[in-house]
């Protein structure tokens, strides 16, 4: 299927994964689209922001807001390229970085000569940046958030709703704490539970989304999804639910909580579901019974990658001998997909199309 | 460094034939790695083939061995689960994408086991190991890396750059806890 941009009264919402990483790409209306997150479909090529823009011929300038949820590298490949040819956009990140000690840590970890790099690279690029350029301060989300407002020639409006003050102040000030301590004999990783990832509502004309990023739920009222459910005032939730659903975190069972899709979500009909599964880890999200959790709360609910699948290397004879004889796999993960949702501004009937490797999640 | 012996099949295996010692008008056949030697009967046609060692003395076997890699990769421990961890590995001899694996914490030597956490990065070596007597054998190593000694002129660098780009971005003090006091 061809490749096109969408007509300036409709929306759309592509989601791209390629089984570790992701990426969301949103046309707002009247040629304003927004960028969430990075991935890359290959290590050397380009972001799959850019390279869809430039598919559909759309100019990055024409890009008013890049978001970087958090910091797991799963979610920042390519984010710096996104933010250097991105000239028009806002760039946001979390408040938890806002702080003093944050540049020093992440430029420490330029030292690491670690090969698959720091894990902050992407962010070290961005503030170097920022400062050659002037663009001054990113927009700090946190709780309640307007990160973005335009009415121009229609509503666009971008809210974050996370992460909560409570887990700045405990969460991701102590993971931050917990990084600054790293020496750059380690890689920066993300340390569970996600609770400082951010999750954005848009509204762009009539049609609300909620983006749930990597937001967790580690329990407590003040953290995590609770607090978004929970908190007051929420200004950004307007009169309406939103019809379609960036679902958390891989739909991992630790990102739920079922107020989500009774109070954020259309129930009539239910509101659409996407996600990038997360393929590491001896069970990797989402399980069999993550997406019939999912399944039992829309029939509308899409993956970037249908149907994981692996691939290996071949080395030479006595090293697989080795390798097989000490019952050592080793694997690369296959498959890029994109899911693409579009509907008219002033209605929600959202029209799914696949490319790639996505498909329906599968039961 | 933790030092396994991979259960490799038999073919590969590079037994030698044992060699033999004379020792007070006695054959003794000897093997590198054990003190045990067992009397034999030797055909005329061995005893032909039998080369007389110096008398024998004790060897620090970890230095009469060589060591040739086959292969070697950088990883980073990306997650934990139970006894197991799970690693992304950069192949360092014949460079490509990066591949995934698990490993069991007792493939880490004790001495190496606090390192591993999330994040840690390693070493993992295939090698085949010849002794002194050219028995060959195929090892896995899997070696921590340990923090680099701190490098004062560098860390200046930094922080004189990092305090540049706060200043630049407006971040004048824990904006964090700022934005919610």
């Amino acid at each position: 299927m061809a490749l096109t941009p969408p007509s300036p009264d409709e929306i759309e919402v592509s989601l791209f994964g390629p089984g570790v990483g992701e990426c969301v790409v949103i046309h707002g209306g009247g040629g304003r689209w927004l960028v969430v997150d990075s991935c890359k479909e290959s290590p050397s090529g380009p972001p799959a922001a850019l390279a869809y823009l430039a598919e559909i011929d759309v100019a990055p300038e024409h890009v008013r807001l890049v978001v970087a949820t958090h910091w797991d590298d799963d979610h920042v490949r390519g984010l710096a390229e996104i933010h250097r040819v991105c000239t028009n956009a806002k760039f946001a990140c979390s408040n938890a970085l806002n702080r003093r000690d944050f540049p020093a840590f992440v430029l420490e970890q330029e030292s690491s000569r670690i090969r698959q790099g720091s894990g902050v690279d992407e962010f070290r690029e961005i503030l170097r940046d920022r400062r050659a350029s002037g663009a001054g301060s990113p927009e700090w989300a946190q709780w309640n958030t307007d990160l973005f407002a335009d009415a121009d020639p229609m509503e666009l409006d971008v809210w974050a709703l996370s992460p909560s003050p409570e887990a700045v102040r405990r969460g991701l000030s102590m993971l931050v704490e917990r990084a600054l301590g790293l020496s750059p004999a380690r890689r920066v990783l993300s340390v569970g539970p996600n609770e400082g990832s951010v999750a954005l509502w848009i509204r762009a004309g009539d049609v609300r989304l909620l983006l749930g990023g990597d937001l967790e739920e580690p329990g407590p009222a003040s953290r995590g999804w609770s607090a978004i459910l929970g908190g007051t005032p929420q200004r950004w939730l307007g009169n309406g639910t939103a019809s379609l659903f960036k679902v958390a975190h891989h739909g991992s069972a630790n990102a739920r909580h079922d107020d989500i899709w009774t109070n954020l979500l259309d129930e009539v009909p239910p509101a659409t579901a996407m996600l990038t599964p997360y393929r590491r880890g001896s069970n990797p999200p989402p399980t069999a019974e993550g997406r019939a959790w999912i399944h039992a709360r829309t029939d509308s609910a899409h993956t970037t990658v249908e149907t994981p699948t692996t691939r290996r290397r071949r080395r030479r004879p006595e090293v697989e001998r080795q390798l097989r004889a000490a019952g050592k796999r080793l694997f690369i993960p296959r498959g890029f997909g994109h899911v693409r949702a579009r509907t008219p501004a002033n209605s929600v009937t959202w029209s799914i199309d696949y490319f790639g490797d996505a498909g329906p999640l599968p039961a | 460094m933790g030092l396994a012996t991979l259960e490799a099949p038999r073919t590969e295996t590079l037994e030698p034939p044992p060699e033999f010692q004379l020792d007070s008008g006695r054959v003794f056949t000897t093997h590198p790695e054990s003190d045990e030697r067992q009397p034999e009967q030797l055909s005329t046609q061995a005893r032909a083939q039998v080369r007389l060692l110096p008398p024998r003395k004790e060897r620090n076997h970890a230095v009469d061995t060589s060591l040739e890699p086959l292969q070697e990769w950088e990883g980073v421990v990306e997650w934990l689960e139970g006894d197991t961890f799970g690693a992304r590995l950069t192949d360092l001899t014949s460079p490509g994408e990066d591949e995934f694996t698990e490993f069991a914490l007792n493939e880490v030597s004790d001495h190496d086991l606090a390192l591993a956490v999330t994040g840690a990065v390693f070493y993992w070596t295939i090698a085949r190991e010849t002794s002194r007597f050219g028995q060959r054998r195929h090892v896995s190593m899997i070696r921590f890396r340990r923090l680099p000694a701190a490098r004062a002129a560098l860390r200046i660098d930094v922080q004189r750059e990092a305090e540049s780009i706060a200043d630049e971005l407006g971040i004048s003090s824990n904006g964090a806890d700022a934005a919610f006091a």
